[in-house]
């Protein structure tokens, strides 16, 4: 006897229609992202291809501009500037080391006792360092010498080490104008080695008295004419031209 | 039975695959190098632009040093070829006949060697190498005189317009209260211390 169900006009479906439902749903899928694979990849390489061609002519354009900024430098430019920066320099250099040699002069004399006499000096410049002195001195006594000694040491531009050799005594005599022996006294006679750093006396500019003035370009000509008085004219126009503070 | 339709998109997969491994990968590699080149030759191009206007502001600075400076700097520092070996003992007698002293004799002794004392190391404004310190000239110069005319031409000796250093100095007494001065004067000039083909950029 058939089921009530058979009876019913509502057709049955069968389980492979439904599996058929499913297979053909998940081709679909794959179509999807196979197409949009494909149309990522073109438009992908095509993004590639024109970035690319953006890409090198910047970098064509980058090239152009750095051998633009090269050609406008100037090797002669910076020569120049290069040779006026080391003459500075070197300029610089020798005035920061320039001293005054009156000064050591006038610092000796202001240590030098009264009863001490300076026969000889030799001064030599040892780099830019210090000056050494080496005197030879002429005192009456060895208690000068000592207290010459000590007043060279207590000098605030004479360096403290001194060295005080050779200490000899002698006799000096005086003599008349005929040649004889008036009078004689005794002597004391030593060489003092003194140095004095540079720093001590260093060049400070002042401004030239009028009077002390230097004048090279005038009178070269008048003091070589007053003192030889041969200078012809011609001779005078040379030392005329050459004359304006040419080293 | 496979449909024809997946024959296609499996196709269109590989494809796609093909392109990305083939162009696309290289040409990004590619574009990544260019990328690096450009940012290079940018900060090169920068380097150069700044340097360009260091040495313009520089030369600028040296422009706006007056002429009568620049001439009284190449006349304390002159180039080697200006130092007149005769010039010199004549400014020497000028000198002398100012300080009021006898002039005896002045001529030119040589140069010298450069040297570097170590003081100069401390020294910012130093030139930095012994080939870029001045060259010394040296000039004898031999007067007489009383010692408040020699003190008075040491100190014009200062005063002059280019450096007359006394190196070495000897002093001795002669008849009359006089003082007899044997000296070695050094004066300096300019040394260059790159040639033009040196200049390396």
């Amino acid at each position: 006897m058939p089921s009530s169900s058979d009876n019913s006009f509502i057709p049955k479906r069968g389980p492979v229609k439904r599996k058929q439902s499913g297979s053909s749903r998940q081709v679909y899928i794959f179509t999807y992202v196979s197409y949009i694979l494909m149309f990522s990849t073109l438009l992908a390489t095509g993004g590639v291809f024109l970035y690319g061609q953006y890409i090198d002519r910047q970098l064509d354009e980058e090239i152009a501009a750095l051998n633009t900024e090269i050609g406008s430098f100037s090797g002669e430019n910076l020569a120049k500037v290069t040779e006026f920066d080391l003459r500075l320099q070197q300029a610089d250099y020798r005035l920061q080391n320039s001293v005054s040699v009156a000064s050591v002069f006038e610092a000796l004399q202001s240590a030098t006792i009264d009863t001490v006499q300076i026969e000889k000096l030799n001064l030599t410049r040892e780099n830019d360092e210090k000056f050494v002195l080496d005197a030879s001195i002429l005192t009456d006594s060895f208690d000068s010498t000592i207290f010459q000694r000590g007043v060279f040491g207590r000098s605030d531009v004479i360096s403290d080490e001194v060295a005080i050799e050779n200490v000899n005594t002698n006799t000096q005599s005086n003599l008349d104008t005929g040649g004889s022996v008036v009078s004689s006294r005794p002597v004391v006679n030593f060489s003092a080695v003194l140095e004095v750093p540079l720093d001590t006396v260093p060049y400070v500019p002042t401004e030239p008295q009028s009077n002390q003035q230097l004048e090279l370009s005038q009178p070269v000509v008048e003091t070589f004419e007053e003192e030889a008085g041969t200078s012809t004219q011609a001779e005078n126009e040379t030392l005329e031209e050459t004359n304006p503070d040419s080293v | 039975m496979i449909p024809k339709g997946l024959f296609a998109q499996i196709a269109m997969v590989v494809v796609s695959i093909a392109i990305i491994i083939t162009y696309v990968e290289p040409a990004f590699s590619e574009i990544g190098e260019v990328q690096d080149n450009i940012a290079v030759y940018k900060t090169e191009r920068e380097k150069v632009s700044k340097v360009n206007d260091q040495l313009n502001a520089l030369l600028e600075t040296q422009k706006s040093v007056s002429l009568v400076d620049q001439n009284k700097l190449l006349t304390y520092m002159p180039d080697a070829e200006n130092i007149d070996t005769i010039a010199v003992p004549r400014d020497l007698a000028l000198i002398a006949l100012q300080a009021g002293v006898l002039y005896r004799n002045a001529s030119y002794v040589g140069t010298a060697d450069v040297k570097k004392s170590p003081k100069s190391d401390e020294q910012s404004s130093a030139p930095g190498t012994l080939a870029e310190l001045p060259k010394p000239y040296r000039f004898s110069f031999t007067v007489e005189g009383t010692y408040n005319q020699l003190k008075n031409l040491f100190r014009l000796l200062e005063q002059n317009h280019y450096p007359l250093e006394v190196t070495e100095l000897s002093v001795q007494k002669i008849e009359g209260g006089f003082l007899n001065v044997d000296m070695q004067l050094t004066t300096y000039a300019y040394q260059a211390a790159l040639s033009d083909n040196e200049i390396v950029f």
